[in-house]
């Protein structure tokens, strides 16, 4: 049998470039099928009239890692991306009206802190010092040279990575938030309503409660310290600059082309089968879409057991990001920085959880948690000149008890488009030029994303390890995954992740499976 | 060595009757839960039942 390629790819996300660029780099015929007409999946600008708001992600966190991803591809990687800091990284709007700007500086922020509340002071730089031994151990691992591509996956060169003198300090830290909820973290360090929704908020994140969310989501919160960025032109430049190397490096990339289904050959996947009929072979494929995408559409020739699909059905998603843009005809200089979070106390985001999100019903304005991303805060070009674009993320269910989601989107955009406007963005309403509502429904059919959850799989410990989606397919051969669902929680450096997994797994196969 | 019936008898107890203690107990306990815990516990052992399927995937 003749291949075209030696693997497929499906999906242009950032997982499945990462694969394609290192794959492409050792030499292997490399195809990246993208469904749109964009790359980058989650982490990708839409463009409408020249509003450029982000589809998902919506900063750079741990920069490091892309640092390693440009070591194992020998490129720098000033060469093909650029980013500004984000300070300050956060302005926090409360429940009486006030609102503080969390700067990045420690100092700084402990004035803040001091300012709210003086008690919480010692607290906070117990939580610095604390999370620091964390931020210590990944410095001295980023600052270790990475193993080569093939060698990524193997544990004792994994051990040698992590084996530094910084591991035995933060040991005890990592434990004590592995094992404590993020809820009784907070409480351990901090006393205060309003810091505690500071620094614990980020189960949001997670697509969680906090009494449900593992305690090392409070480190998030200090990574702001050690710096968020923001790329120049958006977070699409993130995977165009992984496409540019890719296609360097001879990988074929091919928009607008969308994967009816895996090809098989019995228990094996020798390609993809596209919707306008043509069939391409290839030796391996990897899947950088949704695992429940994968199984339910992708696989649906596949004589699965039942089990497979029920088990994979019945995996969780992280929360659903409804949505709604905003293109504003004029600058609102009420929004003070690159994120906004409009809360209340932490108790708030938790009660939204218990009261509302698992009883399926959809709560008033008022009542919500949103944040409110400005990219044209650090990057002007992102909207039309001296015009501002706003995207707001807020927690609701999928699946609403007694609405459609469809029907009642807009309304439910406007309803909280006035809130803010009367909240804390004063003139917001008057000035929309264009508006975008997405709900959850609307995105799983955008980006194909199960159950519109850009999060992917919930990030708790049933689902993690072994009992995520592996990036080796334990049923179909020849058959990997990548991308967010396979390593849940952990966004764009999640992806990174598991496409050098995934690359680093086929690499190691190669020639032995996949000869 | 041959086991009369009484000794079997008091075997069997020994294990039956911690048992069923642990089930009343278990249930006395998760009926003391309110609406929130009740959620809760019935979500982990939803887990604790997908997990070993989720090691295939």
């Amino acid at each position: 049998m003749t291949y075209d390629y030696d693997t497929i790819i499906i999906g242009a996300g950032v997982g499945g470039l990462t694969a394609a660029s290192l794959l492409a780099k050792e030499g292997l015929k490399v195809l990246v099928l993208e469904r749109l007409d964009r790359v980058g999946g989650c982490c990708s600008n839409y463009d409408v009239n020249g509003f450029k708001p982000e589809v998902g992600a919506v900063f750079v966190i741990g920069h490091e890692l892309y640092y390693k991803l440009f070591e194992l591809l020998n490129l720098r990687l000033e060469d093909y991306l650029q980013w500004d800091l984000i300070d300050p990284v956060y302005q926090v709007y409360f429940e009486d009206g006030s609102d503080v700007a969390l700067p990045r500086d420690v100092d700084e922020m402990a004035k803040v802190v001091k300012q709210m509340a003086p008690q919480d002071v010692d607290g906070y730089y117990r939580y610095c010092r604390d999370m620091g031994k964390i931020q210590n151990l990944l410095t001295a691992v980023t600052a270790n040279p990475m193993p080569g591509i093939r060698d990524i996956t193997r544990l004792s060169k994994l051990a040698k990575l992590v084996m530094t003198k910084e591991l035995i300090p933060a040991i005890p830290v990592n434990l004590k938030m592995g094992l404590n909820n993020l809820e009784n973290l907070v409480k351990r360090y901090f006393s205060h309503p309003y810091v505690q929704l500071i620094f614990g908020w980020e189960n949001l994140y997670a697509g969680l409660p906090a009494h449900r969310c593992m305690g090392l989501f409070a480190m998030i919160t200090y990574m702001g310290h050690m710096g968020y960025y923001y790329p120049k032109g958006g977070m699409i430049s993130i995977p165009r600059a992984l496409a540019r190397i890719a296609q360097d490096f001879g990988a074929e990339l091919r928009l607008q082309a969308e994967v009816d289904s895996i090809a098989l050959q019995g228990r094996e996947a020798r390609g993809v089968r596209l919707s306008d009929g043509e069939v391409l072979n290839a030796k391996s494929v990897i899947s950088n879409t949704h695992s429940r995408f994968t199984y339910f559409n992708l696989l649906k020739d596949a004589d699965l057991p039942g089990w497979v699909r029920r088990t994979v059905r019945r995996q969780p998603c992280s929360i659903p990001a409804p949505m709604f843009y905003v293109g504003l005809s004029e600058r609102l200089d009420s929004v003070k920085a690159h994120m906004s979070l409009v809360a209340q106390k932490r108790e708030r985001v938790d009660n939204i959880w218990t009261d509302f999100y698992d009883r399926g019903l959809l709560y008033r304005a008022r009542d919500g948690v949103y944040l409110v991303i400005d990219n044209t805060f650090d990057d002007p070009n992102m909207a039309p000149p001296g015009k501002q674009v706003l995207y707001t993320i807020y927690i609701a269910p999928y699946k609403l008890k007694y609405d459609n989601w469809d029907e009642i989107a807009d309304e439910w955009a406007w309803e909280c488009i006035d809130y803010l406007d009367e909240r804390c963005f004063p003139g917001l309403r008057g000035r929309v030029e264009w508006m975008d509502s997405v709900p959850p429904t609307e995105l799983e059919r955008r980006l194909n994303v199960a159950e519109g959850a850009f999060f992917g799989i919930e990030m708790s410990l049933p689902n993690m390890g072994p009992f995520r989606p592996n990036y080796r397919s334990r049923l179909i051969d020849r058959l990997y995954q990548a991308g967010q669902s396979t390593n849940p929680g952990l966004g764009v450096p999640g992806a990174m992740i598991s496409g050098m997994a995934v690359a680093s797994l086929l690499l190691n196969d190669w020639p032995r499976t996949l000869a | 060595m041959k086991t009369s019936r009484h000794s079997f008898r008091i075997f069997a107890a020994s294990k039956t009757v911690p048992f069923l203690l642990g089930v009343l107990l278990g249930a006395a306990w998760a009926l003391r839960l309110d609406e929130e815990q009740q959620r809760r516990l019935k979500k982990n052992l939803f887990e604790l039942r997908e997990m070993p399927f989720r090691v295939f995937i």
